[in-house]
């Protein structure tokens, strides 16, 4: 579903959303959901199954006003993981039921507007918030340096109560734009800053061009762009103060 | 000066972008393991409580690590699990086979190298994970004792432990797989070739065995050369090094030297893995390169290498 626009209560925002390139968009593992003014994206962990559907579980409980890191709420969680996790053929290879067994996890960022200029956030993992005012970078967070995205971020997974999450209040002005993006996105937008370029021009389409964004993005995985974008599920909302 | 300023940024800019490319389903990676099946691998080794020999332990990790790979990169798909193809294994073990039926009745060895696949992938130089998963020829079940984890493993590779050491011709055979498989992934993550060996190498000189090494690192992908770590693992005490930065931190005997010149420096991720295990020494001088380790030893160098391949 690349480059939705919508309205959310008070606020504008564009959703980009393209899978890995080896995949259906039916098989991408980074989740968005908004409502109201709360957002939220999580990146479901390739490594594990079901890991579309868990990063969509920690959404939606997201949206309906739930701290899903709450130990009683996760555990209503992971029941429902489990219900909804079933395979479908019950004479599985080996690696089906050793597959299931090792649960699944996912990394997770929610942002919810408590005031018309004032917001506060929610994370594990290296889902990021990126801060953006007249074109510069204000805050990357709470990954704020290229080196810091790694292979192995901190998860929410099924089968451990949740570390506490990192939490964040901040406020932000008219004109000014919020990002919450998943790793190769986040990564690329604050590598993109660094270097003196203004990446949404570029993703908003601001250049008078009449590119499709998944076409945009493929572009940006190529090895000869500079930066260039990891490829991997790519998922941005992008919420216009 | 700002020019050499400008030369060095280029330099470090060329050398980041190389070891980058994610695997996929479109662009896999080769794991190349080269095990050594020669008669000293028949000693025991480890833990006294496993009395495993090292071929036994190095067979049952590299299962191990078959299955921890095929079960990474398992995912639902429309409810049914799906191995999905990111990465090609080739595992090749060099010893020896010897014929008993000669006219002068004295049994003759010959070097081997071959596919260390038992059953029907024995015939094959390079498989997909979705192959391997499907092709295992038992499935062992581990009941919890020998400090092992309960669960089903299956078993592609069987123990194996025969003659001399012919590491030069496992080098040259893996070149010739490489470079086929190069030819047809230029965009891929560059091979890995992680070579395990227990001793000294039977079959070529030391220069020549360097020479060998060097023509097979030269191979390369759009996004960089073939790696080649190896690790000498060893039952007897005695000086070892795990993952040194230069070739004063390796002991001064044996072939440990010749192996730390012919291994590749770890990419950024696998130092970041390594890290992680408790190796914070490592740094962009480290090699992939491991000398009289232990079985504990062996493992995290194993799963460095594997698990950092496939996280890729």
């Amino acid at each position: 579903m690349p480059g939705n626009d919508g309205y959310s209560g008070l606020l504008n925002f564009h959703v980009i959303e393209v899978p890995r390139s080896d995949k259906s968009n039916d098989e991408c593992e980074d989740i968005f959901g908004c409502m109201g003014t709360r957002f939220a994206v999580s990146d479901g962990a390739t490594e594990y199954i079901f890991s579309r559907l868990w990063a969509r579980i920690l959404v939606s409980s997201f949206l309906m006003g739930q701290n899903p890191f709450n130990e009683d709420i996760w555990k209503s969680n992971v029941r429902k993981w489990h219900t909804w996790s079933k395979l479908k053929d019950p004479s599985e290879p080996w690696f089906g039921d050793e597959k299931l067994k090792k649960g699944s996890a996912a990394t997770f960022l929610g942002v919810s507007f408590i005031s018309k200029m004032k917001w506060r956030a929610i994370a594990l993992g290296d889902s990021c918030l990126l801060h953006s005012r007249k074109g510069s970078l204000l805050s990357c967070w709470p990954i704020s340096v290229d080196h810091d995205f790694g292979n192995t971020p901190p998860l929410i997974s099924t089968e451990r109560v949740p570390s506490d999450p990192i939490i964040i209040k901040g406020s932000c002005e008219p004109g000014d734009v919020m990002i919450l993006g998943t790793d190769a996105l986040a990564k690329w937008i604050l590598q993109s800053y660094q270097r003196g370029q203004d990446p949404l021009k570029l993703l908003l389409n601001d250049e008078g061009g009449s590119k499709r964004i998944v076409d945009i993005i493929e572009s940006l995985r190529d090895s000869s762009s500079n930066p260039c974008l990891d490829d991997d599920d790519t998922l941005a909302i992008i919420i216009h103060i | 000066m700002p020019l050499r300023r400008d030369k060095e940024s280029e330099i470090e800019s060329q050398r980041i972008e190389k070891y980058s490319r994610s695997m996929s389903s479109t662009e896999p990676g080769l794991m190349f393991l080269l095990i050594d099946q020669s008669a000293s691998m028949k000693e025991k080794w480890g833990s006294i409580e496993t009395n495993m020999t090292k071929a036994e332990c190095l067979a049952m990790n590299v299962n191990r690590v078959l299955a921890e790979l095929c079960l990474r990169n398992t995912k639902d798909v429309a409810g049914r699990p799906q191995v999905k193809p990111r990465l090609e294994v080739s595992i090749l073990g060099y010893g020896c086979t010897v014929n008993k039926n000669t006219p002068s009745g004295k049994p003759e060895w010959r070097f081997s190298v071959e596919s260390a696949f038992s059953g029907k992938l024995g015939s094959r130089s390079v498989v997909s994970l979705p192959e391997i998963a499907s092709n295992y020829i038992r499935l062992q079940t581990f009941d919890g004792k020998d400090g092992q984890a309960v669960g089903r493993i299956p078993v592609w590779i069987e123990p194996k432990a025969n003659g001399p050491t012919p590491m030069g011709l496992a080098f040259e055979k893996a070149n010739e797989i490489v470079s086929e498989w190069v030819s047809r992934h230029q965009a891929s993550f560059p091979p890995l070739i992680l070579n395990f060996t227990d001793g000294e190498v039977n079959d070529v000189k030391p220069k020549k065995l360097q020479k060998i090494a060097e023509e097979l690192k030269r191979i390369s992908t759009n996004d960089g050369n073939v790696l080649l770590f190896n690790c000498h693992i060893s039952s007897k005490q005695g000086p070892y090094c795990m993952l040194p930065s230069s070739v004063d931190e390796c002991p001064d005997e044996g072939p440990a030297r010749l192996m730390f010149e012919i291994s590749s420096p770890f990419p950024p991720m696998m130092r970041s893995l390594a890290k992680a295990r408790g190796f914070q020494n490592v740094n962009d001088m480290t090699r992939g390169f491991a000398y009289n380790v232990d079985v504990t030893n062996f493992v995290h160098f194993l799963q460095i290498g594997t698990v950092g391949l496939s996280g890729i």
